[in-house]
């Protein structure tokens, strides 16, 4: 081979990265501009969303992403944090490797086989027990009532949410371990030196120094819940409706685009499910740009 | 400062017919970026036997070696300025051919970097890139040298075996048998022994003794007592300058500069 | 002063024990759960006329033959594209270090892309060729697929090219040999079980995604290897089925999904023993 074609082909190559992420952008702009004139500013807090009359606002799917989302990242933190030191710093080394393979697992799965299960497994268990059992719990309680109230369908942002904590577990996981990584180990041993205990070494020790990473991290994860669709199609319910109870259908930006887009009729109808697409993808962007200055800012400390 | 090696009857620069010309390095320059690597040299190294070049870690030796074949131009950042002739092509013009150049200057390295094919291959795999040849003479080429490269008789019967299943040293001279097989004028060896073990170290001398009669080397090395065995003539470097260019007998034994007698006593600490 | 570490402390230390243990055992116990359903009902709905038949009507007897080859042809050309250029690319970004600033920007774009909701691409080409081309089509699918395996493949075999040590591209340039050579025949050798191991991630990641496939390929109730007109796939066909009301459909919907998971597992299992014995040389 010659050398200026290679040359050439590996150029042109990373010019249609460059220009498919153009593209992305341009076409998401170009098909949600009749929504983006017609409803202006308005559509972000608007709560209508009619197909009959042509009315449209993103503002449900926009809560219901993100409260979703954070129900997700809270679980999956919980459980991400306690894996992640399992791995790094409790197991046997013999059971480490087994269970960081089993979690790793976990990431292989595709998204619609979540979606299958939270529908066909969750969702009954949700309904018949979870709720019910919440909703007894809390009925003095004025505030909490409401949250967990609604006729238990096992459907809507609770269920969604713990579909998603499972899902975005093995990633943000392996992400804390890669922080806990960096941490040298002649640090560790320095503190156990002392006679801490490994609780003490991670929590006066551990702690601290990624603390940065860390919280990039479940950015990471919490950005990874924002985008996932089909898991959350199968059991949000569906509704562009604000809700207060988390038991109650409603629904997300991906899992309305994913549920009426091919059904959509008339340009203003597609042009706004193109437009919350749009707000998507800049939200995501956001929050990768986060994660990435955090981690990287730990990098830097340690390394 | 610039030093030029003194008349010495051993090494004559006088390029008679037959004789193979002086390589000539003149108002050489080299930046890293916004740092001034190299400063002015001035040299002419004889054109054949062995040249040294010594001196204190990050002193240059290494980056003056790498501009002979461009190799430097593999990096951004780094440029060199002003011209070294080697049988009087200037090889910092821009209009050199560099795939060119680069099989008339050979180049072994610290490490060993055998690459990922059999022992035959290794040998083969360029000279076929390179040079039109036919099958035989391809493997006679490869059989010489191997020879050359005094590991013929260690792997005449293994020549499928990954170049990566030899020892260090057996690499290493493997490594010198794939350049000398595309028929250099120079050979540039960057401290070819600094990763051996001493076995090793002494084969590897014995063979650039050999070699350096039938290619000009120019060797860079922090071993002095290696310089002292393998060459002709030996540049001393600090800080991207030359302090002293002799004879290695002369620069050894008595050394003009009082920086040369201050290294050469304490070593490269 | 005493030796013994005080109750508060050993209590301390206990308790984070019980609590890593505990979520680990828990998410754990998700993925049998999850696998265990997979097994019981996934096995309960495959047959081997799922494999000889198209998909049916509902309340009939069928099988997923149409989607399962359709899926094969989607996968086969996104993988084909995605591996030729996200190699390409890669090594623009890794052998090319001299146009470092095109390269961080690609870099960056590309980690993006990563990213990016898989849902945005199948956007993006329904932009890109449905709407244009007036109607819905295999090789839509096959693209939008191929641009979400792109940015994986990218990233990863950067990361494998640059753990070659720069002395062996070094030592292939001072043979004079050229810069293609070198990458393509020693290079890419010394990383050759990387690369592969990127490419079978992405297949992985590729061969469940449904997202991207909704308003591209949509689905074909029939047999089609038609690349310009919408085509059966396995993701849809789960989507759609286990959303149905119909327990023959949703039977197959398991099934299918069992399928996907265990060629999933194989690939994993696979890249790793193929891995396994570069890194240690």
């Amino acid at each position: 081979m010659k050398d200026a074609p290679f040359r050439l082909g590996t150029r042109a190559s990373a010019w249609l990265l460059i220009l498919i992420f153009a593209g992305i952008l341009a076409s998401l702009l170009v098909l949600s501009w009749p929504s983006i004139r017609g409803f202006g500013v308005g559509f972000l807090v608007s709560s209508e969303w009619n197909p009959v009359t042509k009315e449209f606002g993103a503002w449900p799917s926009i809560v219901g992403t993100i409260v979703c989302s954070l129900i997700a990242i809270v679980l999956g933190t919980i459980l991400s944090f306690g894996i992640a030191f399992f791995i790094t710093e409790i197991a046997p080394r013999r059971i480490r490797g087994v269970v960081a393979r089993l979690i790793e697992l976990m990431a292989g799965i595709p998204s619609i086989i979540y979606g299958m299960w939270g529908l066909f497994v969750l969702v009954p268990f949700m309904a018949t027990t979870v709720q019910p059992w919440l909703m007894k719990v809390f009925a003095p309680v004025p505030v909490l009532n409401q949250i967990f109230g609604g006729a238990p369908t096992g459907v809507g942002l609770f269920t969604a949410g713990v579909v998603l904590a499972i899902m975005v577990t093995p990633l943000v996981s392996s992400v804390m371990r890669d922080v806990l990584a960096t941490v040298p180990a002649s640090m560790k041993e320095a503190a156990y030196a002392v006679s801490a205990t490994r609780w003490e070494v991670i929590r006066y020790v551990l702690l601290p120094k990624t603390k940065v990473g860390l919280i990039g991290a479940v950015i990471l994860g919490f950005g990874r819940a924002l985008g996932e669709t089909m898991a959350v199609t199968f059991v949000i319910g569906n509704a562009h409706a604000l809700t207060e109870s988390l038991f109650m259908p409603t629904t997300t930006i991906a899992a309305s685009i994913a549920n009426e887009f091919n059904e959509a009729t008339g340009t203003l109808y597609r042009s706004a499910l193109m437009e919350i697409g749009l707000i998507l993808f800049v939200i995501t962007f956001l929050i990768l740009l986060a994660s990435r200055l955090l981690i990287s800012l730990t990098s830097r400390q340690s390394g | 400062m610039n030093a030029t090696a003194p008349d010495s009857p051993a090494l004559s620069h006088v390029s008679e017919d037959g004789t193979p010309t002086p390589v000539e390095v003149e108002n050489l320059q080299f930046h890293y970026g916004s740092f001034h690597a190299l400063k002015d040299l001035n040299l002419r190294f004889a054109g054949t036997g062995a040249t040294a070049l010594i001196g204190p870690s990050g002193c240059g030796k290494s980056t003056f070696l790498r501009i002979f074949n461009r190799i430097y131009e593999l990096y951004p950042g780094q440029h060199a300025e002003g011209s070294i002739r080697i049988d009087g092509e200037n090889v910092l013009d821009p209009h050199t051919d560099l795939n060119e150049l680069r099989t008339k200057v050979g180049m072994v390295f610290q490490r060993p970097t055998p690459f990922p094919m059999s022992i035959f291959e290794n040998v083969a795999f360029a000279v076929r890139k390179v040079q039109r040849i036919g099958k035989q003479e391809l493997a006679d080429r490869v059989e010489w040298s191997l020879s050359k490269a005094g590991l013929w008789e260690e792997v005449k019967d293994s020549l499928r075996k990954p170049g990566s299943a030899l020892s260090g040293g057996q690499q290493q001279r493997l490594c010198i048998a794939r350049t000398i097989a595309l028929q250099p004028s120079v050979l540039l060896l960057d401290e070819p022994t600094s990763a051996l073990d001493p076995y090793s170290v002494q084969k590897v001398e014995a063979l650039v003794e050999e070699l350096k009669n039938e290619f000009k080397i120019i060797i860079v090395t922090h071993n002095m007592s290696q310089a002292r065995r393998v060459s002709e003539e030996t540049v001393f470097m600090v800080r991207g300058e030359v302090v002293e260019f002799a004879p290695t007998r002369e620069l050894f034994d008595s050394p003009r500069e009082d920086r040369t007698r201050a290294y050469l006593q304490v070593g490269d600490l | 002063m005493s030796r013994s570490l005080s109750f508060g402390r050993r209590a301390k230390n206990s308790l984070f024990y019980l609590f890593s243990v505990f979520t680990t055992l828990f998410a754990l116990f998700f993925l049998g759960a999850i696998f265990w359903e997979l097994i019981r009902s996934g096995f309960a709905g495959l047959d081997w006329s799922d494999f000889t038949e198209n998909t049916p009507p509902p309340m009939t007897d069928g099988g997923f033959l149409n989607a399962l080859v359709g899926s094969l042809i989607m996968t086969t050309i996104a993988m084909s594209l995605a591996t030729v250029v996200g190699v390409l690319v890669a090594t623009f970004l890794s052998e090319f270090r001299k146009q470092a600033r095109l390269g961080s920007v690609v870099r960056f774009l590309n980690d993006i892309l990563l990213s990016a909701p898989s849902i945005i691409i199948g956007l993006f080409i329904y932009a890109l060729l449905v709407v244009p081309f007036g109607g819905f089509s295999g090789i839509a699918g096959s693209i939008a697929l191929a641009i979400v395996a792109l940015p994986m493949i990218t990233r990863t075999c950067e990361d494998v090219l640059r753990i070659v040590p720069d002395q062996l591209r070094e030592a292939g340039i001072a043979l004079g040999l050229k810069r293609s050579t070198v990458t393509l025949r020693i290079i890419y050798r010394s990383a050759r079980a990387g690369m592969v191991t990127a490419v079978l991630l992405a297949l992985g990641r590729v061969a469940g995604e449904t997202a991207p496939l909704l308003f591209t390929a949509l689905n074909n109730s029939g047999f089609s290897a038609n690349l310009f007109a919408p085509m059966p796939n396995l993701p849809v066909m789960i989507y759609q089925f286990a959303m149905s009301p119909y327990e023959n459909w949703k039977e197959l919907a398991w099934a299918a999904s069992l399928l996907i998971t265990v060629f999933i597992l194989a690939l994993n299992v696979f890249s790793r023993v193929i891995f396994r014995p570069s890194t240690s040389s």
